[in-house]
């Protein structure tokens, strides 16, 4: 089918004005991109592409998409953009199930009304939809303190390639009914499903906050200061170490921790906190959450214009790894941008915006040999294609990879989810 | 089963991994649903994961169905054998491998009794936290086939939250090691999607599990109410006020009288309608300003009284009524049906009712003991299985349970799995075409649907419905 043929059918599930022209991927040329108003259309698009045996690349807004590889072949996108709204929502049972278009920052305002707080609390908030972080299984700034989004992921509605409208889970808190596809699904990158709803467990909005922020310290010093912290008994959201110096090394990294709930709680934990470090900086209250915020979108490399790496280690052996990293980075002359969680043993490199395709692939090899002997991985991020030529953006060697297989072609037996994006070319 | 099979098999595990006579098999005919028998043609107990991926090999060639078990304290018929087949019992797999204190983790083998993982890690400041009621006896393996709960899963989650590695013996015997713990899941989240999966997709041997820190301060409290509501409805607006303790449980007043007749009594005021327990645990400040917030809300809802527990026995005496509540059950009568079904927590006065008014209907006592935080109900029903009457009353009770919570926007099961005894029900739950989708996974996993078949999916589609026999009632 000509590009014509393809945005006219489209146009008769979605109506001319919902197709729409999109990238799938930032270094790509733009597709017909149909935009769905409800499930029943996104199963009619997917029945479509299996009769007429075509390959569809799903996404919420698009974010994510620099983080996987070049399709093997596209025809069309689809976008859940114009899924939104609440399913159902309920405050006193701490749930809401949500449309999967709906952004996060629409669905945190919601949540909000009702007294809780959304986890994950991921960067850009308005540039991406809950379907796009759970299909990324993208965890947030508050991983530390909630864990990551698949754990409160409690049901999903989802669209098979042959356009079946099939459920995972629930709407409740606990429930062990049947498999727990949406784990399946979390994570998968559009190349199982199109999720179209989701249900999500909420946590209380806190009371109060604070960030301590201590600046111009070296590594060894930072992660005392991070050390000291999470010694203590209280109940972080995050405790970050950033740098963002040009090398040579020096003093310079900062170590953010970041507290919130109970006032009386929060109170306790600042002052036991107070005792250990005097923080150069000390956020409270409102302008803890938005100083939160802007460091949350600032210090994740989010957006297209730079690559990056996320690297991750075992947790005993991550300082190591960041050491190594480091060394590795000076070597090459590569500035210095880089966030740290050292209790979720993740390390991410912003990677500078015109960096050579080559120079970039060998440095990516190069870390993950080196995050691979600290028992990590490493995920490279929003790569022009020139620099993931023979370069898995997740890494070729995985586990399981056959039942993966496997898995893809009982649940998409006609091919039609785009292949060769995610992991081993799945 | 044929006797070459048999040697095949004791040429894997020796004597002491093989069981073959009757009499013996007989210990493995039912899980703790026994109500539902079937005796196995053998039992396999491998000591290592090369043992078991032998045998399974074997079993493999040989075209004999397997149900993997553990203690065999599943409650819904899990682990119930199937007529001419195998069960793969890891009650001689119960090695703790390693504890990791430095990344918190311990690598044990799936028959180590959940309790003893926490007795392991204590000296280490440290603790698993699924606790389900049956932990002295229930092993790892078998929570992650059931995806497990306990009192604690409140706050911390159930199995699969904890679970970070797995080596699992596959359908033919070849092993997929998952054993590395990841940050986030390297492809699909082949671990998570195994967690829950009722021994249908393999047999896991060894496992990798997350141990917490065990908190600086922890009050156990209990509060006494004139009525079931009152400790309903203290729940329901603990949760909706966004308090976070770790367990809230209740009792009522016919489980508190079996509980303090037998020898986990544990104090439980027997002139009590209901008894709600509570426990915060954190930072001194964390637990002091949650407790009182909690507090003045079961006051407002009718407490008559509040007892803090002032000593780790006192606490310990108030958790062994709760947890020992099952077993008290016997004194009632000689059986027990535990349903096990969730409810949203904004419903638990009226579905805890509703359950009640339904075992009235059909002549039955009724009792009460739930995780009330996660708003999982426990309606346990006493009764003697001699009597065909009481056991088709007590059936039939079960399904009108099951209907009215789930019409009610709750689900089957929170915590005991699917098993046999929900496989049913789940048509009230998911259409033809999510089931459809369970059968798919399912397929990639174990291609011939030779690993608990006749469980869990009631799809007609799936050889399984056609080709396995409902074991005797």
């Amino acid at each position: 089918m000509s590009t014509t043929q393809i945005e006219s059918a489209l146009a008769q599930i979605v109506g001319r004005a919902n197709v729409l022209s999109r990238r799938p991927r930032f270094d790509l040329a733009a597709l017909p991109c149909a935009a769905p108003g409800d499930v029943d259309e996104v199963s009619a698009l997917l029945k479509l592409a299996t009769r007429d045996k075509l390959r569809v690349l799903p996404l919420g807004l698009g974010s994510k998409l620099g983080w996987c590889n070049a399709p093997e072949r596209v025809d069309f996108l689809l976008t859940t953009q114009r899924l939104v709204g609440a399913v159902s929502h309920e405050p006193a049972d701490g749930t809401i199930a949500v449309r999967a278009g709906e952004t996060i920052a629409d669905l945190a305002a919601r949540v909000e009304r009702g007294g809780h707080r959304l986890t994950p609390d991921v960067p850009a908030p308005a540039h991406c939809t809950i379907g796009g972080v759970v299909a990324a299984g993208q965890s947030g700034f508050d991983r530390l303190r909630f864990g990551p989004v698949q754990h409160h992921v409690l049901g999903v509605e989802a669209v098979l390639g042959d356009g079946t409208v099939t459920r995972s889970g629930g709407r409740l808190v606990k429930n062990v009914t049947g498999f727990d596809l949406h784990r399946l699904y979390a994570g998968s990158h559009g190349t199982l499903c199109v999720l179209t709803e989701i249900a999500l467990r909420l946590f209380p909005a806190p009371e109060h906050e604070v960030m301590f922020i201590a600046h111009g310290v070296d590594l060894a010093r930072a992660l005392d200061r991070a050390r000291t912290a999470f010694a203590l008994p209280a109940r972080y959201v995050s405790i970050v170490l950033a740098s963002h110096e040009s090398p040579p090394a020096g003093e310079s990294w900062a170590v953010f921790a970041r507290l919130f709930g109970k006032r009386a709680a929060v109170a306790a934990e600042q002052a036991a906190l107070a005792q250990c470090w005097k923080p150069s900086t000390l956020k409270e209250g409102r302008t803890a959450a938005e100083f939160a915020a802007k460091f949350r979108d600032t210090t994740s490399f989010v957006g297209t214009e730079r690559a990056s790496l996320s690297v991750t280690a075992e947790p005993s052996r991550a300082p190591a790894l960041v050491v190594e990293l480091l060394r590795a980075l000076d070597e090459r002359s590569l500035e210095r941008r880089l966030m740290f969680q050292p209790f979720e043993a993740r390390l991410d490199i912003g990677l500078p915006s015109a960096m050579d395709p080559a120079q970039l692939a060998e440095f990516a090899r190069l870390a993950r040999g080196i995050a691979t002997r600290h028992g990590g991985a490493l995920h490279v991020r929003n790569a022009p294609l020139a620099a993931l030529s023979g370069l898995d953006p997740f890494g070729g060697d995985v586990a399981g990879l056959e039942l993966m297989r496997e898995l893809r072609t009982k649940l998409d037996p006609g091919g039609v989810f785009a292949r060769g994006r995610f992991v081993g070319g799945l | 089963m044929e006797a070459a099979v048999l040697e095949q098999l004791r040429a894997v595990l020796g004597d002491a991994g093989l069981i073959s006579d009757p009499t013996r098999l007989s210990a493995y005919e039912c899980d703790g649903l026994a109500l539902l028998q079937q005796r196995p043609a053998v039992v396999v107990l491998p000591r290592t994961t090369e043992q078991c991926a032998r045998a399974m090999a074997v079993l493999h060639k040989a075209g004999v169905p397997v149900v993997g078990r553990g203690a065999g304290t599943g409650l819904s018929g899990g682990a119930t054998p199937v007529q001419g087949g195998a069960i793969v019992g890891l009650a001689r797999m119960r090695d703790i491998v390693g504890i990791d204190v430095e990344n918190r983790t311990a690598r044990v083998q799936a028959g180590l009794v959940n309790v003893d993982l926490s007795f392991a890690a204590e000296k280490h400041g440290l603790f698993y936290a699924p606790d389900p009621s049956s932990q002295h006896a229930c092993t790892i393996g078998g929570n992650i086939g059931e995806n497990s709960g306990g009192p604690h899963c409140f706050k911390y989650g159930s199995t699969n939250r904890h679970v970070l590695g797995l080596v699992i013996v596959r359908h033919d015997g070849s092993v997929l090691d998952l054993s590395q713990p990841r940050v986030d899941p390297l492809g699909y989240d082949l671990v998570g999607l195994f967690v829950g999966s009722e021994g249908m997709f393999g047999i896991a041997t060894e496992i990798v599990v997350r141990l917490m820190p065990i908190q600086p301060v922890v009050e156990t409290v209990l509060a006494v109410f004139k009525d079931l509501d009152g400790a309903c409805d203290s729940v329901s607006e603990v949760i909706a006020a966004g308090h976070e303790p770790v367990a809230l449980e209740i009792l009522d007043r016919l489980t508190i009288e079996a509980v303090e007749a037998s020898i986990f009594a544990a104090g439980y005021p027997k002139d009590a309608e209901a008894v709600l327990l509570i426990e915060c645990e954190g930072s001194e400040s964390e637990v002091s300003a949650s407790l009182d917030e909690i507090l003045a809300v079961v006051r407002r809802r009718g407490a008559m009284e509040v007892r803090r527990a002032r000593s780790a026995y006192e606490r310990k005496k108030l958790w062994a009524g709760r947890k020992g509540a099952f077993g008290a059950m016997g004194r009632i009568a000689p059986d027990l049906y535990v349903a096990d079904v969730v409810v949203p927590r904004t419903k638990l006065r009226e579905l805890v009712l509703g359950t009640t008014r339904i075992a009235h209907e059909h002549g039955l006592k009724l009792s009460n003991v739930f995780h009330a935080g996660d708003g999982n109900l426990h309606p346990n029903i006493s009764y003697d299985r001699r009597d065909p009457d009481q056991v088709r009353r007590v059936l039939a009770a079960g399904d009108e349970i099951m209907e009215l919570v789930v019409k009610a926007g709750g689900s089957l099961t929170g915590e005991h799995g699917v098993g046999l005894e929900k496989q049913a029900a789940m048509t009230q739950v998911f259409d033809e075409a999510s089931l459809r989708t369970m059968c798919a996974v399912r397929e990639a996993w174990d291609p011939e649907q030779r690993l608990n078949p006749g469980k869990l999916i009631p799809v007609h589609a799936c050889r399984e419905m056609r080709g396995a026999q409902r074991p005797h009632a």
